[in-house]
């Protein structure tokens, strides 16, 4: 009878995270990488726009959403969807500014969770591994280049729907990374948040030298990290360890 | 993480913090646990306001279970006991089969897997623990009464702020001072009430099966999913298989 895992009853942190419905990925990786004390809470997002003008229309929707999840007394907010995020080069940041608005609680959106934690490694060259289709890649490399990141290589799998994205296997993200010629590279950024890689984020790195940034790791650390928790956590790549 | 056996979705009241905690806590290997959050105006955790919340949660439950019911999940529980008892017998039997047929998914809720769990436990006789008022109280023995449980003792916490904030050494000693001698089982109501660091320990000292809105909300959605897995510490409830 001693088996009983304790509840993690957010003690020191309660992070909410506005994610798009369809997501099934980021709730297990939040629970396998949020350290004791820190407990997570989710309002699902509907299907956002896929242009810049369709997702600023939503903007007032997304707001009574976020204030439906503030009312769990969060210390942290993260709006996290990858794609709508990275779609131009400060709507991360413009939507992030309306949740916190319509909030009074902290906002941040997934985008600048990767300008972030690529600024913690001074990356200015990155290899951009996705499941997204070309042209949301070539959209992400755009992003990146407004705020002076490089992609000097990328792949995508030209999945468009949400369980393709959360279908691959964690084990072709390494094939998929390592096929990459990154010589140049100063980090490598698999990008979105519905895709399983927390299980090989440490073997990545190791394999490919570089530091790894990815969607969910990299948006819960800086939720950590933004709410004043500096410890570190262990088994998801340096960025959560050492910085 | 893959979710190989099942992904069971919780849609849970906007303010509570509880429920993603203890669910997270008890899922077992290859069983992913989704949430999302009821629309609905009004404080949570506060017994103020309730019923207009409450309201508001169930014009808006279709909306809200559509967007849960996108992650395709084996099950959506609606984790509000208070919703149910609101609702009464009749009228959650009536969304449950309403929301089943239109999302093809099984929708149950926390109190209806009570009343399953209770029966599973053959307890009919049982003690009632709550976080709540008295009137909110009294209508949860009503509702416990309406499926055919007989309640001998009830109580509830006095000088309760917020349910979410509750100790473990307050919820214990409120299931110590409920319980009675000829009772089968205690219930403690609430889903929004931590329950699932104490309950094992409350079965063991009284000796008799203690069932909580989360105790049972995990194990009829695991039920229900079709799994066969038995979780250990939390009551011999959690270990029934069936």
């Amino acid at each position: 009878m001693n088996s009983a895992r304790i509840a993690n009853y957010g003690t020191k942190l309660r992070i909410g995270l506005l994610i798009p419905c369809r997501n099934t990925i980021c709730e297990p990786d939040a629970a396998a990488i949020l350290p004791d004390g820190v407990s997570t809470h989710v309002m699902r997002m509907p299907t956002l726009g896929t242009t810049l003008d369709a997702l600023m229309a939503q903007a007032p929707e997304l707001g009574r959403s976020a204030q439906i999840l503030a009312a769990a007394r969060l210390d942290v907010i993260g709006f996290h969807c990858t794609a709508a995020s990275t779609i131009a080069p400060t709507v991360g940041r413009d939507l992030a500014t309306c949740l916190r608005q319509a909030t009074g609680v902290p906002v941040v959106s997934t985008s600048e969770a990767l300008l972030a934690g690529l600024a913690v490694f001074q990356a200015r060259r990155i290899l951009l591994v996705t499941p997204y289709t070309r042209a949301i890649n070539e959209h992400e490399i755009e992003f990146f280049a407004a705020h002076g990141i490089e992609v000097v290589d990328h792949v995508w799998l030209g999945h468009s729907d949400a369980a393709g994205m959360s279908s691959v296997e964690p084990q072709e993200w390494i094939a998929r990374a390592e096929a990459l010629p990154g010589d140049s590279a100063d980090a490598c950024v698999l990008s979105c948040a519905n895709i399983r890689v927390a299980p090989i984020l440490a073997e990545l790195e190791q394999r490919l030298n570089l530091p790894v940034i990815a969607s969910n790791q990299v948006m819960l650390w800086h939720c950590l990290r933004s709410a004043g928790y500096c410890e570190p956590v262990f088994g998801y790549g340096n960025l959560l360890t050492q910085h | 993480m893959k979710s190989w056996r099942a992904k069971l979705g919780f849609l849970v009241p906007a303010g509570t913090p509880t429920v993603e905690r203890e669910m997270m806590a008890l899922a077992p290997p290859g069983v992913s646990v989704h949430f999302s959050r009821m629309v609905g105006r009004g404080a949570d955790g506060t017994l103020k306001g309730l019923e207009s919340r409450l309201i508001s949660q169930i014009e808006h439950m279709d909306e809200s279970a559509e967007l849960l019911a996108s992650v395709r999940p084996n099950v959506i529980v609606l984790a509000h006991t208070a919703t149910s008892y609101h609702l009464g017998k009749d009228g959650e039997r009536e969304l449950s089969e309403r929301l089943s047929n239109k999302l093809g998914i099984p929708f149950i809720s926390s109190f209806g897997s009570v009343v399953t769990a209770l029966r599973r436990l053959d307890a009919k006789k049982v003690a009632l623990a709550t976080p709540y008022d008295e009137s909110l109280t009294l209508r949860s023995k009503t509702n416990l009464e309406s499926h055919g449980f007989e309640v001998l003792n009830f109580g509830w916490l006095p000088n309760v702020r917020s349910i979410f904030d509750e100790t473990d050494e307050r919820v214990y000693g409120l299931g110590r001072s409920i319980d009675v001698p000829q009772a089968e089982a205690l219930f403690i109501s609430g889903v929004g009430l931590p329950t699932i660091s104490v309950i094992g320990a409350l079965e063991m000292d009284l000796g008799k099966p203690v069932v909580s809105s989360a105790s049972a909300t995990m194990w009829n959605a695991l039920r229900v999913a079709g799994l066969k897995c038995p979780i250990t510490g939390y009551g011999r409830l959690l270990e029934i298989i069936t």
